[in-house]
Order: C-alpha cells, then sequence, then structure tokens
C-alpha cells in the first residue's frame, strides 16, 4: 500500500537481507498494528521500504554495521538512554497545571520517528496548503462583508454565537489580508491509507518549537538513516516564517519581532523559550509591552522601544484586557486598538478561534467550491454540527460509529469527547438527552481507526517495539498573499499502549516526523546539535525591564547560595576545631549564621550548646521550603532555580539544567541513612560537609557559566551587579562583625576569617603569619585587585553601572553619591580605624556599607524596574 | 420630544493613575426612531490619543489613552437629541397596553434556527447566547412559565416583562456591572442591567432574538403620572426581534415599551458590548467613581423654564479591587 518512492530504491532495498539482519530481528520484536488500523511498519512480506530502509542505515558507525543484529538491537537501547537523558539535560517539559517550576512534566519522546513517505507527502502538502488558504479566505469575509452568512454558508450560530467571533476587530483588515500566518491541522490516516483532517488550529498552534526540538535529538541519533532516507529538512522553514512576518509589516526588514508568551506557568512555556531562542527574537510577556499612541512598544531599560510584530502564544481572550477579557492580567490593554489602527502584526490574527471548532468542518466543502473553486485537497472526517436538525435526525440513531465533540470551547459547554462505541446503552441516552436540549453546543466526528506506528519500548520490553495509534500535527507558513509553505516535518503524536486517542494531555507520547518530499538535496544532514539563532533578521530590542528585573535577582540569589555554602563549611569545620577557649569566635560565626539565614534565632548559641547549634545548621541546609524558620542552602537553592526559571530563555540550556541537577544532588546527599529501622534517616556532619563542597564545585560552575559564557549586555550587567550587591553586603557583615566579636584577637578567629574572604593564600603571602587587622583591612576592604575586598566589589559594581543602558548611564554616579562605598575610601584613614582600641567607629562604618547595599539595591529597582510592576484594573462606568 | 442629556463621568483616584486605556460608547444613535442634532465628547486631561471608529454594530466607539500621570479623569458627554413618542395605545404602562401584531413565537423561534439555504436574517446574531445573557434552563423554564402556544412573540415578550418587573426588587447595591444574569435572577434583585439581561436570557433560552439598550431615561413625571425609577444614570431596557413587524423595545424597570422619554445609546448582545465606559488603569489605587446625567426636555421658548425641569441627580460609588473593579452606576 505504501508506494514505491525514489527513496525507496536506494541500494539497500534492492539487495536480499541476509538472513541475520536487523531488519529481520526487527520484525520478531515488533507487534503489528490490531485488524482494522493500518500499519506503517510491516507489510505481509516484511517491513515497508522506508521502514527496511531506516533500519538499515540505523547503525551507529561503520564497525556496528558489521556486528551482529543482537549488537545493534542492544545499540538502540543504549541510544533510548541517550535520548532520555538529552531530554532531562535540556529541561524538556510539557506542563500539566502543575507547578512548573518544582514539578515540569518531562517531555515525551519516542526513540523511532515516524515516516511519510513522497506519495502521502504529496496528498498532505496540496490539501493543507489550499487549506490554509481557504481558512485565511473565509476569515477575510467574515472579518469584511459575512457573505459566508448571509448566503447561508455558514450558520449565525457557529460565527456570532461562537465566543472566539471577536466583535472588536471586525472590520479589521490586515496587511496583505494576512489573518494566519501559522495554521496547524492534525491528521489521521485511515485503513485505507488516506489521511483525513481532524482537527485545525488557527489561534496560537503549539507545536513548532517541540517539533525542532525532536527533530535536533532524534536526526543526532540517527544521521545514516535520515541521510539515507533523505529526509527534508525543517530550518528553511523557520527562516521563511521570520522573513514573511517581517514583510508583512510596514516596518519592512527594520521590523522589530518579538513573541508573546503567557509565562512560565503555561503548558507549553518550554517551546516559547525554544522557539524565541531559535528565531532569534525576544521573549514577552503581557507586562513588558505597552501600547502609546495606538502602538505597541516593548519596556525596556533604556526606555520604549517600538514593536512591530507580535508572534503570540497567547490565546485570543488574553490579548487585551480593555476590550477582551476584562480580567486578563496577561495581556496588553489596547492592543486591538493597535491592530485595528494597523500598527502591530499580530500573528496570528486575534478572532481566528471559530475555525477550531470541530463544527466547521462539515461546512467546508462547499465554501471550498465556493471561494476555490476546487473541492478540498484532503478531506476533514465527516463531521456534523447538531445544531441543524437534519444532520441531527441522521446522526442520532448511528451515534455509535462518531465521536461527540463540543461545538464551543468556553466553560460550561466544552467537555472532554467521548467515544461513541464506547458509551453503554444508558450513556447513550443521556447524551442523547443532552444534545436534544441543546443541539448547537454538540458536534459528532465519524470514528477513525488510526494507524499504527512502531513505538520503542526497550529490549527487556514485552514487546520491544509496539504498535501505537498516531496522529501528525502539519504547519503552514503564510508566504505571502495566497503562498503557503507547508513545513516537512512536524510532531507526531502517538497513543499510550492499547489505546485510540491520542493526546499529549493524557499522557501520550510524540515522535520525530520524517519527511521524504523528494526534493532534500543530496547533502541533507540532521540539524546542528546545539541550538543557535538563525540569523535572518537584524532588528533587535533592548533588554525588557522585566527579564532585567529577574535577571538581577537571579545574581544575588547565585551569590547568596555560594556565601550561604562558604559560610556554613567554615561554621561546621570551625565547631569541630574550636574549643572554647575562642568564646569571641564562636560568636561571630554565630552572628553570620543569623544574618545568612542558616539558622533562626530560637537555636541556641554555639556556646550554650555546640551539638544542638550544629544538628539545626545541620538540618536547615536542607530545609527547602524553610519550614524549620531558617532561610539556608536549599532555600536558596530553590530560590535561586525560581529566578533562572524566569530567565531560562536567556540561560544556555546547560546553566539551566546545572542548578537543576545541582538542588537534586544536593538534597540525595543530604538525605543521610537510617541507623536503624525505626530511625529517621539522620545526617552527620561529614555528610554534610561533602555536600556542601560538592555544591561549591557546582556554584563554581554557574558563576564561570555566568562570567565566561553570557553576552556582555545590560542583562547581564544587571546579573553582574545582583551579585556584587549581595557580595558588598554580605563580605560588610562579616567584617563588621569580625571587629565586633573581637574574634579578630585569636589567630584561629583571624584565619577563618581570611577564609570566609576565601583570601587566605594571599594574605599569607604579603603578611606572612602577621595578625594584623590593619593587614587584614587594607587586603580585605581597601585592595583593588581582591575581587573579595570590598573596594573591588564596590568598584565594580559602580563601574557595571556606568555602562549600564548606554545614555542613562550619566545618573549612575548622582545615583550611588548618597552612599558609602568602599572604594572611595581613604587608606590612612581606615588604618587608623582599624588599628584603634575602639572598634565602635569601625563596625558603625562596615555596617552602613552593609545597610547601603540593599539601599542600592532598592534605588536600582526604583530607577529601572519600577515600570515592570504595578497591578492593573478595570474600571467602567 | 426634544432632549439634552449631559453624562459626566468623573474618576478619583487614591494615588495617580500612570497610565490609562478607555473605550467609551456615549453618543447617541442616529436613527428613525431617534435624530441626532449634536453630540460633544469632553475629557480631561487631554487624552495622548483618541481614535472614532465604527463598532461590528455600525455605532461609534470612542478609544483614548491617558499617558500621563493624573489622579482625576472627567468624561463629559454632551448631546442633543429628538425622540419620537409611542402611538397612544402603547404609551403607560404594559398592563393596559395592546401588543401590536407580530407571529407567534414558536414559529419565530423555529425562524432563528439554522437550515441551510435559508434566508438571511441578522437578527439571528440576537438569539445566540453571550456573557451576560446566556441561553440556560433555567431562564428558559422562567419564560416558559409566562407562555403559551401560539402566543405572538411581543406577548410573550409582555408577559416576561411583567413578571420581572413584578418579582424582581430594585436595589442599586445587590448587583454591580459584572453580576451574571443567573446571579441575579437567584436573588431576584438588581438594577437596569440586571432587569434587561435575564429578560434577554429568558428570551434567547426560548429561542428567540432579543438584544441590549444601553441609554438613558428623562425621568420627569408626566402630570398626574408616578415617578419613574431609574433617575440616576444611565438606562438600560431590551429590544425584542419578530420577522416582518421588526423590534420593539421593552423597559422591564419600569413595566413599559421605551418610548420619547428614552435616549438610545447602543444596541448589544449585553452589558459586555456597550459600556458607556471601560478602561484599564495602570496604579490609581482605590478611586472614587461619581456619574451624573442631566436629561431634560428643551422646551419651546421661553427657555428660561429648561432649567426648572431638569433632572440632576448623582450616584456614587467606592471601589477597591487589584483586579475586576467596576461600578455600577445605572439604574
Amino acid at each position: 500500500m505504501t508506494s514505491m518512492t525514489s527513496q525507496s530504491e536506494s541500494r539497500s532495498l534492492t539487495e536480499t537481507p541476509e538472513p541475520g539482519t536487523l531488519a529481520d530481528a526487527i520484525i520478531g520484536l515488533a507487534k503489528k498494528a490490531p485488524t482494522g488500523h493500518l500499519d506503517s511498519l510491516h507489510t505481509p512480506d516484511g517491513l515497508t521500504p522506508e521502514w527496511r530502509t531506516f533500519f538499515e542505515n540505523a547503525g551507529p558507525d561503520s564497525e556496528a554495521a558489521k556486528a551482529s543484529a543482537n549488537a545493534r538491537l542492544r545499540e538502540f537501547d543504549t541510544r533510548h538512554a541517550d535520548l532520555n537523558q538529552k531530554i532531562e539535560n535540556n529541561g524538556i517539559t510539557y506542563n500539566l497545571y502543575s507547578d512548573a517550576v518544582s514539578q515540569p512534566r518531562p517531555w515525551s519522546l519516542d526513540l523511532l520517528p515516524m515516516i511519510i513517505d513522497q506519495a502521502q507527502w504529496q496528498q498532505i502538502e496540496r490539501g493543507v496548503t489550499q487549506r490554509a488558504e481557504l481558512l485565511n479566505r473565509i476569515l477575510a469575509d467574515i472579518y469584511g462583508p459575512q457573505d459566508l452568512v448571509k448566503n447561508g454558508m455558514l450558520p449565525t450560530a457557529l460565527i456570532h454565537g461562537h465566543p472566539a467571533y471577536l466583535r472588536p476587530v471586525h472590520g479589521a483588515m490586515p496587511r496583505g489580508r494576512a489573518f494566519l500566518h501559522i495554521a496547524a491541522f492534525d491528521l489521521a490516516r485511515g485503513p485505507d491509507g488516506n489521511w483525513w483532517v481532524m482537527s485545525q488550529r488557527t489561534q496560537a498552534p503549539s507545536g513548532l518549537g517541540y517539533a525542532l526540538e525532536n527533530r535536533m535529538i532524534v536526526s543526532r541519533l540517527f544521521p545514516d538513516a535520515f541521510r539515507a532516507l533523505k529526509v527534508d529538512k525543517l530550518a528553511d522553514s523557520y527562516k521563511m516564517l521570520i522573513a514573511s512576518l517581517v514583510a508583512h509589516s510596514p516596518a519592512g526588514s527594520d521590523a522589530r519581532v518579538v513573541l508573546l508568551t503567557p509565562g512560565p506557568y503555561n503548558e507549553t512555556y518550554f517551546e516559547h523559550v525554544y522557539l524565541a531562542r531559535y528565531l532569534g527574537i525576544a521573549l514577552v510577556e503581557g507586562g513588558d509591552l505597552v501600547v502609546r499612541d495606538e502602538r505597541a512598544w516593548l519596556k525596556t531599560l533604556k526606555g520604549l522601544e517600538a514593536v512591530d510584530v507580535i508572534l503570540r502564544r497567547l490565546d485570543d481572550d488574553f490579548l487585551d484586557p480593555l476590550e477582551l477579557k476584562a480580567d486578563s492580567a496577561l495581556g496588553v490593554p489596547g492592543l486591538m486598538q493597535a491592530y485595528r489602527a494597523g500598527n502591530v502584526v499580530l500573528a496570528n490574527a486575534p478572532g481566528t478561534g471559530f475555525l477550531e471548532s470541530a463544527a466547521i468542518l462539515g461546512f467546508l466543502p462547499k465554501i471550498c467550491k465556493a471561494l476555490l473553486g476546487a473541492p478540498l485537497a484532503i478531506p476533514s472526517i465527516a463531521s456534523w454540527w447538531c445544531g441543524e436538525r437534519s444532520a441531527l435526525r441522521t446522526l442520532i440513531p448511528q451515534l455509535s460509529d462518531y465521536v461527540l465533540k463540543p461545538t464551543f470551547n468556553d466553560r460550561g459547554r466544552r467537555f472532554v469527547p467521548v467515544i461513541g462505541k464506547s458509551m453503554s446503552n444508558r450513556e447513550r441516552e443521556l447524551w442523547t438527552g443532552k444534545i436534544a436540549l441543546r443541539p448547537e453546543d454538540f458536534s459528532a466526528q465519524k470514528f477513525l481507526p488510526l494507524s499504527h506506528t512502531p513505538s520503542w519500548q526497550g529490549l527487556s520490553a514485552t514487546p520491544p517495539i509496539t504498535s501505537s495509534a498516531a496522529m501528525i500535527r502539519v504547519f503552514a507558513l503564510s508566504n505571502g498573499p495566497g503562498q503557503w509553505q507547508v513545513m516537512p516535518g512536524g510532531l507526531a503524536r502517538i497513543a499510550p499502549a492499547g489505546r485510540d486517542v491520542v493526546s499529549m494531555y493524557r499522557g501520550g507520547s510524540s515522535a520525530d516526523l520524517w519527511v521524504i518530499t523528494g526534493r532534500a538535496t543530496e547533502d541533507a544532514t540532521p540539524l546542528s546539535t546545539t541550538l543557535t539563532p538563525i540569523a535572518t533578521h537584524r532588528a533587535t530590542l533592548g533588554i525588557a525591564s522585566r527579564a532585567a528585573e529577574n535577571l538581577f535577582w537571579f545574581g544575588r540569589y547565585t551569590e547568596r547560595l555560594e556565601n550561604s555554602t562558604r559560610l556554613a563549611r567554615v561554621t561546621l569545620e570551625a565547631l569541630a576545631s574550636v574549643d572554647e577557649e575562642a568564646p569571641e569566635t564562636l560568636e561571630w560565626l554565630h552572628r553570620l549564621a543569623l544574618a545568612s539565614g542558616l539558622i533562626n534565632k530560637a537555636v541556641p548559641t554555639p556556646k550554650q550548646s555546640s551539638h544542638v547549634f550544629e544538628r539545626a545548621l545541620i538540618a536547615s541546609l536542607a530545609d527547602v521550603d524553610a519550614e524549620l524558620g531558617a532561610y539556608s542552602v536549599a532555600a536558596t537553592l530553590s530560590a535561586l532555580r525560581f529566578s533562572a526559571f524566569a530567565v531560562r530563555e536567556r540561560l544556555a540550556l546547560e546553566q539551566w539544567s546545572l542548578i537543576a541537577e545541582s538542588a537534586t544532588e544536593f538534597a540525595a546527599m543530604m538525605a543521610g541513612e537510617s541507623h536503624a529501622a525505626q530511625q529517621a534517616p539522620v545526617c552527620t556532619t561529614q555528610q554534610a560537609l561533602r555536600a556542601l563542597e560538592r555544591l561549591s564545585t557546582n556554584v563554581m560552575a554557574m558563576t564561570g557559566a555566568q562570567t565566561d559564557r553570557m553576552t556582555r549586555d545590560d542583562g547581564w550587567r544587571l546579573l553582574s551587579m545582583g551579585r556584587h550587591i549581595e557580595r558588598l553586603g554580605t563580605l560588610a557583615t562579616a567584617l563588621a562583625e569580625a571587629f565586633d566579636s573581637g574574634t579578630l584577637g585569636s589567630d584561629i578567629g583571624f584565619s577563618l576569617v581570611l577564609s570566609f574572604f576565601d583570601s587566605t593564600i594571599t594574605y599569607r603571602s604579603r603578611y606572612l603569619q602577621q595578625r594584623d587587622p590593619q593587614a587584614l583591612m587594607e587586603l580585605l576592604a581597601l585592595d583593588h585587585d581582591n575581587p573579595r575586598s570590598l573596594a573591588w566589589v564596590a568598584q565594580t559594581l559602580s563601574r557595571r553601572l556606568a555602562k549600564l543602558a548606554d545614555g542613562l548611564s550619566a545618573t549612575a554616579p548622582a545615583m550611588l553619591a548618597p552612599f558609602v562605598l568602599p572604594n572611595r575610601w581613604q587608606a590612612a584613614q581606615i588604618a587608623t580605624l582599624a588599628s584603634a582600641d575602639n572598634v565602635e567607629p569601625i563596625v558603625e562604618l562596615l555596617r552602613k556599607v552593609s545597610l547601603d547595599a540593599t539601599a542600592i539595591s532598592d534605588a536600582l529597582s526604583q530607577r529601572y524596574f519600577s515600570h515592570a510592576h504595578g497591578a492593573i484594573q478595570t474600571v467602567g462606568a | 420630544m426634544r432632549l439634552t442629556v449631559v453624562h459626566e463621568t468623573r474618576y478619583s483616584y487614591a494615588y495617580a493613575v500612570e497610565q490609562a486605556h478607555h473605550i467609551a460608547h456615549m453618543r447617541p444613535l442616529a436613527s428613525v426612531s431617534q435624530e441626532l442634532l449634536s453630540h460633544k465628547l469632553t475629557i480631561q486631561p487631554e487624552p495622548a490619543a483618541l481614535n472614532h471608529s465604527i463598532d461590528s454594530y455600525g455605532q461609534q466607539r470612542v478609544y483614548f489613552e491617558l499617558a500621563l500621570p493624573h489622579a482625576e479623569l472627567v468624561v463629559i458627554a454632551e448631546s442633543e437629541v429628538i425622540t419620537h413618542a409611542l402611538p397612544p395605545e402603547l404609551s403607560g404602562k404594559l398592563d393596559r397596553v395592546t401588543m401590536p401584531d407580530s407571529l407567534p413565537w414558536d414559529a419565530v423561534a423555529e425562524h432563528m434556527q439554522y437550515r441551510a439555504e435559508q434566508e438571511f436574517d441578522a437578527a439571528r446574531e440576537f438569539a445566540q447566547a453571550s456573557p451576560l445573557a446566556p441561553i440556560h434552563p433555567t431562564f428558559a423554564h422562567y419564560a416558559a412559565a409566562v407562555s403559551s402556544k401560539g402566543e405572538t412573540v411581543y406577548e410573550l415578550a409582555k408577559a416576561l416583562c411583567q413578571r420581572i418587573h413584578t418579582e424582581f426588587k430594585y436595589s442599586p447595591e445587590a448587583t454591580d456591572a459584572s453580576t451574571s444574569p443567573l446571579a441575579a435572577f437567584k436573588l431576584k434583585e438588581g438594577v437596569c442591567q440586571d432587569y434587561a439581561q435575564v429578560m434577554i436570557a429568558g428570551l434567547r433560552s426560548m429561542g428567540l432574538a432579543a438584544r441590549y439598550v444601553s441609554g438613558y431615561l428623562l425621568t420627569q413625571p408626566p402630570p398626574g403620572r408616578p415617578r419613574l425609577i431609574g433617575a440616576d444614570a444611565s438606562h438600560a431596557w431590551v429590544s425584542v426581534y419578530c420577522p416582518k413587524s421588526g423590534w420593539l423595545d421593552f423597559d422591564p424597570t419600569n413595566n413599559c415599551l421605551a418610548g420619547e422619554s428614552h435616549v438610545k445609546l447602543a444596541y448589544g448582545r449585553d452589558y459586555g458590548d456597550v459600556p458607556p465606559l471601560r478602561g484599564v488603569i495602570r496604579g490609581g489605587g482605590e478611586h472614587t467613581l461619581d456619574v451624573a446625567v442631566t436629561v431634560a426636555p428643551v422646551a419651546p421658548p421661553p427657555a428660561a423654564e429648561q432649567r426648572a425641569d431638569a433632572q440632576t441627580t448623582r450616584a456614587g460609588a467606592t471601589s477597591s479591587s487589584q483586579s475586576q473593579s467596576q461600578s455600577q452606576s445605572q439604574s
């Protein structure tokens, strides 16, 4: 049934497979599709030509090609593990209403791709191109003259009665009449081998990012098979998408493009981040944008910057609280007016959602003939809208052959689709009754036994390869008026074994979609394995204020984590060695532990009970939710993870996964062991020290990545300022308390202070073994080369601020003027203070530095982040 | 009747509002039944941007932005219209009015349903459910109880209008602009918006077409007649459709048909399509809203008596909330 293509005639197929080939082994391992479903892997004689080519070329390298079939099969398990590791490392997720930060669900991707041969793709491509054009013309009519309603080709109920028909944009005609820029179609293949359109997605279709990610992972695992099958590439489609969006804007090639996301709690946020990064456009939330003079602007550190094109992943309802859903905090007030005025390209245009209703499909054949003068090139699955009484009468007796779907998607009227054949008699009566009451709310689609595709389960599973029902989502991308390009690929979605309904929401999986168009060039290579933006447009935007603020806090938490980790180590080590003869040192450590949140005030001091203090400190270390009243290492790590999550689009994937892994690892290492069955697990001091040591190494990798792997833009400057403000405060407090507690008077105390400042070696080399507070201040407060001296930190902070936001930096010196900054200190004056018997003046000065660090943070917030805040409210009279 | 309308809306904010976007539907309709002689909209402070456009029902909508901090917003709409009186047989309380001819309501409901190749009727849009006037079995039941088979659509509307007027208690505190008709129905209390939306929901739940009318009401009591409720500010009522006969306006708050005392601002599916003034502000904190509407007949000369006839009333409301804070100020 699968037609022969030029690809399938490749060398490997014309040869008779030797006994014991991989292909033969696969036949033995793979389950066949159940009767009534098309099997895309098997033919009566063996494997389909595409799958044979795939397996013949699925060897990892030439060595493995000679290896036995069994060895090569084991290689599949290795790759399967590779794939899962890659998904975890990249943090690919699909969130299910869950707490997206702490419990994202890993993306589910099958090892084996789904393969579409050339003959099938020709039908799909022609049909999808035509349908995208048809839907766009329907939109131009509905938001214009509405002839389709006037001549009875579309019921009023499905347009004016559909909540997704948006009155505020009626009459607005986007440039080039381009309502749709991306249209997605879910297709399924029936037992006879024909493809059918099951549903249409027009508002803000998801999948373009996941499709890319799937391709990047799977093609890398089977590079030879990818080449042998001449699978078409995806990159050109994404380039064209951006080029086309830019071309639709009055700003032309200078157009500034953003991707508007509902934010990190959206189920497909991962792909928003991924897509924005790949397309090389800014990822923004509604609060980052503002409408002025009927234009959209991005709030950046430098002020407002015009935005010309908004690729949006926010559903219609939420786009504009002024004219759409009033309580949407995700949208941009005035955006509909900016759209009506033609000042911003919205991709897709608002108001297309009614086309997603299953009810519409049944009306398309006639409309297609009327508008395009041709029948539908790819049919929709037989669909009926129950609101048409004659259709209802036909439908009810054959309900078992249909799937019931909601006509409308609003709360109160939507429901989970019901498969007629799995209804009991009583259920059928119930549904028939419901339909009779409000027929308009119900639509029905013929039940289609889905075609099956192989899914790798692992050699130890039975069977190792299952046969799973699958659907594909393909994307039509606008390429100018009347022009469409269907991306040769997409998202294959696979039902759980034994199920017949495909949904990522209900435990389904995905697969890379390999399309053989016959157009792929000889040198077709898999996509590069790293995500580099496709360089297609030059106009860039400054950093959004909200992102800037998140980066600033990302910096602060990184530094706080580093300091807390070091302090905890220094303290635990000291408790083991400092005896009661050094009460000043214990006092100093106690004060720092309190100031850094390692313990809470209720915990006895180490002088009172060294043991209780130590246990409390260790217990708090692993306390993620600060339930013990201290805000210690694990809690800081969690805050860091949260702030990293909010700026994920600006971090390398490795940076993000390092933080996530560090948190997991630290929790595991701190978990402790039960020594007896009844005992609660206890984390020993040695375990805690090992965990802290490991974490220190990880933190060094994090700060290293921040220093070496991030572009020195304003975002990075704010991150760096966050780190330095945090460091300034912590170090100034440590010094102030060192003087105040008298710990500098003992050798051990003195060396602990140096150790906390990571400056032991430098001090020893300069001042030998001398214990001299004046020398200490020289190195830790005044030195302009020691990155842990107050002066160095303050100076770096001032420099970053001076470079921030170009023109606005003139305000930097003025902004810092009121504060005590150690880089402005006079050496002589500090020397006098440090060597004085009365420590009060120096303690006071250092405490002021610490307080001012907080004050500088507040001043920065007010100056740069304030317009990222402010709740909006709806008012009416 | 020649009428002047002055509609003044004043927001006073606890803190300065940093930016605001508003949309106004305050221009009276110019139609067969109402002539618009003049209209002027004054906005203080001066908007940074202002745009007049036509909404999907062909009515004027004014969009404006305030880009500078402001602690107060004043919007004044001054209009002059000529309204037309109902024929004497349709005037007065519904009890004494005989409905004009119309089709049986079940035939109208049938007409509203989709059949292939049917003739177009724009009114079908108003037979569809809308957010603040949904189709619901509760309303179907409520409306069905006052109907009988073969009764005309206008008679059904009259019966429903009377029932709501009798059973509902006028109460400005019970509801606000976002109250669903189902909630108002449970309370059996509310203001003109609730009365109107319950009636529309009832008619739609019977398969009929009905729309929401936003407007004003002249409350000067005619000699010897009782004062009409709803002088406070803007007003709202219901327009009911019958093929061939057309639209007929019912006022469930006052148990009458809308006549020369009713000034029409805009039609919509419900309040949400045509609020007189809707805005989204950033900052501002709590605010006080004052709406004052003055509807006055322009008497033939001498003009000196005009002022004496004018009814000026004020409605005040304070609201404070982060998200949805709409202060209803209509009858």
